[in-house]
């Protein structure tokens, strides 16, 4: 059989309000917020008891104890218990890269509707055993006899007992994520009023689409919380300039303000081929068209840990004939102000975008009265995984209430990594 | 050359007691210590057939950075080496006792992989003394072969720090390649070193023992430091090289430091500097050979 390309629609999204770390959802597991983000969608469409393709979602901060995390969730939600389901970890670009798995198979015939999500929480963190405990620990079950094994536990010493936490740092250059912004914030001399520029728009955006209920139909209220908890509707760029450097030193240009606080959530987005959303009575809001991931060496050849979205951005627009102003609304997830607009800028420098891109001219500047009008991360917070499915259901909303046009989504990932996707409603 | 062939490496703890005995205040005088002789003795070990623990390799990896391969990383044969290093320099014919020596400058070859299994014929023997604006230096030299052909080769450096030189100032710190990455030690880094190396000198060890021999806490071994580098750049290391490192001012545990390299033509190279202050700890190049 020759698969048939076929289109992707996105039907819709559900996710619960962003909470900031160790509040609203303290006591919530991902398995928890998941299974909440699931149901709510479930109960929006009407999928209550009904056997889906697949849902593919993930968590960046995961327990080994959650391996099948997602099933875990489909099995508790009101999904029929025959979906099939599975973990995808790409960092922050878990969600959208699990929305593109999906698509995937429902272009190529393999599925024909399905869910992709994702969920984090930095409250409810695993916590990891002592690396010296762990190991004396698996030799004492790898030994032989008693006597060995009671040896091996007599080696245990007290300071075996302190815990690992996860550290927000990158495992081969020791930098945090943020470290390496101010790295990329410095290499293209950003200024700290444009980053808290930026952080205000993304809050007065945000605040401005709750108060045109732009989220009725992609919010479900969660365990007392109905609105993102860091939406702050009064930021201003006075408040903003008081707040003292978090990364790059004293005379670093990053602050709590203008960078995404820890947060805990989750989201999910239904995806089906055309046929199955015309034979269940479900709307098209968007098309998922093309989706592009690159990667960057930022260990040895220095380019920007945040940069990747900047490379892959270029080979998608090529692969589709586009330019990138033939975009009606852009989607870049504000992980810091400072990745954003060092993205904006490298594709308008001649250089970057001839040198690093290999391109004949640069990309050149975007309306920025298009970028995140509804908000983005800085406002709603940032759950690592649950932000591909938070953009994807919502620039699918504003496509559908623009009655056309086209969006281009970009979300950088630890690791060098950048997941990009462009969304399309026609005009038929 | 007077060759001495031994069944296996030498145990450690034995020659550990041979070379802390004479450190002790006093006891250098006493007649059981006997004299020293003025230079180093013409002296070759050989041990011709050392296999390679995979759980030793595997302790080793994991302490300086290395993913386990069936290929050994370029620096481990010096783990095996180091016990003939320590018999050579705690023999009753070395003019000096090992403890207190400095590890100032060490260069590895690699003529080719080793890989896990092969059974390697270590030979060790030492270099005359020379001067050296702080003392006298000499070289510890391995050669490491696969039956006939000659895998891996190793000059190690010391320094004897000697009286009324000690102030001789040190070469300034070349300039470094721009920092690539941050490294947290731990405290007992120079314990877990220790446990895989064997080289268990007390300044290592322990903050207090680090202490008796003038360093305000414990260091970490050079061969680690040089071992961390070549970890960050395994993957992009060709098959035959050689890797050179001078060691500057020792890394006091715990801390921080940056490390950073930079490619130049074929030679790649690298550096370890203080993360706050930026000063020199080690330097280094990695350079292909045909």
């Amino acid at each position: 059989m020759t698969p048939q390309v076929r289109r992707v629609a996105v039907i819709g999204g559900n996710r619960i309000p962003f909470a900031r770390s160790d509040r609203a959802y303290a006591q919530a597991s991902n398995q928890d917020m998941l299974t909440a983000a699931l149901d709510g969608l479930v109960g929006r469409f009407g999928l209550e008891g009904q056997r889906l393709g697949e849902v593919a979602a993930g968590a960046v901060l995961k327990h080994s104890r959650d391996f099948n995390l997602t099933r875990e969730a489909v099995l508790g939600s009101k999904l029929a218990a025959e979906t099939p389901a599975y973990d995808v970890g790409q960092a922050c670009g878990t969600g959208l890269e699990a929305t593109i798995l999906v698509a995937n198979k429902i272009a190529l015939g393999q599925v024909d509707a399905g869910i992709a999500g994702g969920v984090d929480t930095t409250s409810d963190a695993p916590i990891a055993l002592n690396e010296d405990l762990r190991r004396t620990l698996l030799e004492a079950r790898r030994a032989k006899s008693t006597p060995a094994r009671v040896r091996v536990l007599a080696g245990l010493r007290p300071t075996q007992i302190v815990p690992d936490i996860p550290r927000n740092a990158e495992p081969r250059t020791g930098l945090s994520m943020g470290e390496h912004t101010a790295l990329m914030a410095t290499e293209w001399d950003i200024a700290r009023e444009d980053q808290d520029e930026l952080a205000v728009a993304s809050h007065r955006n945000l605040a401005a689409a709750y108060d045109e209920d732009f989220f009725d139909g992609l919010i479900t209220p969660y365990l007392g919380l109905e609105r993102d908890q860091n939406l702050r509707p009064d930021a201003s760029l006075e408040g903003l300039a008081k707040l003292k450097p978090v990364f790059g030193g004293e005379d670093g240009t990053m602050t709590a303000g203008n960078s995404t606080p820890l947060s805990d959530g989750a989201s999910a987005v239904l995806l089906a081929s055309e046929e199955y959303a015309t034979e269940n009575g479900l709307p098209v809001r968007a098309w998922f068209v093309d989706a592009e991931t690159a990667a960057v060496d930022y260990v040895h050849k220095r380019e920007g840990l945040l940069m990747a979205p900047a490379y892959a951005v270029p080979r998608l627009l090529a692969r589709n004939g586009l330019t990138l102003q033939d975009f009606d609304f852009y989607e870049i997830h504000e992980a810091f102000a400072a990745q954003v607009l060092c993205t904006l800028k490298a594709w308008e420098d001649e250089e970057f975008c001839q040198g690093r891109l290999g391109l004949d001219a640069p990309l050149g500047a975007i309306e920025r009265e298009k970028l995140n009008v509804h908000g983005g991360s800085l406002a709603a917070g940032h759950p690592f995984a649950a932000t591909g499915g938070r953009i994807v259901a919502g620039l699918a909303k504003a496509l559908d209430e623009r009655g056309s046009g086209r969006g281009l989504i970009s979300i950088c990932a630890a690791g060098g990594q950048g997941v990009v996707a462009i969304m399309e409603k026609a005009d038929d | 050359m007077e060759t001495r062939t031994l069944d296996s490496a030498p145990g450690l703890t034995r020659l550990y007691l041979k070379a802390a005995v004479p450190s002790v205040p006093g006891v250098a005088a006493l007649p059981i210590v006997g004299r020293r002789a003025k230079d180093v003795p013409d002296l070759e070990l050989l041990v011709p057939e050392v296999s390679v623990d995979a759980d030793h390799l595997a302790a080793f990896d994991r302490v300086c950075g290395f993913s386990l391969e069936d290929e050994l990383p370029a620096t481990y044969p010096h783990m095996l080496a180091f016990p003939l290093h320590l018999a050579l320099m705690t023999d009753g014919s070395f003019p000096f006792p090992p403890v207190g020596l400095v590890h100032i400058r060490n260069r590895i070859v690699q003529h080719r992989p080793i890989r896990l299994g092969e059974e390697l014929a270590l030979r060790v023997h030492g270099t005359k003394l020379e001067p050296h604006r702080r003392g006298r230096q000499f070289s510890v030299i391995t050669e490491a072969r696969v039956g006939d052909e000659l895998v891996w080769e190793e000059e190690s450096v010391n320094l004897h720090k000697e009286s009324g030189s000690n102030d001789a100032p040190r070469d300034p710190d070349p300039p470094a390649p721009p920092v690539s990455a941050e490294w947290r030690l731990p405290g007992d880094l120079g314990r877990r070193f220790a446990s895989v190396s064997g080289d268990r000198n007390p300044i290592h060890m322990h903050g207090l023992a680090a202490k008796l021999f003038g360093f305000p806490r414990a260091i970490a071994h050079g061969m680690w430091a040089k071992s961390r580098c070549l970890a960050a750049l395994q993957g992009r290391l060709p098959s035959a090289y050689a890797v050179e490192a001078r060691f500057r001012k020792p890394i006091l545990l715990p801390g921080k430091v940056a490390f950073g390299e930079e490619r130049d033509g074929e030679t790649i190279v690298f550096a370890v500097r203080d993360a706050a202050k930026g000063t020199g700890h080690l330097d280094g190049r990695v350079t292909p050979i045909r």
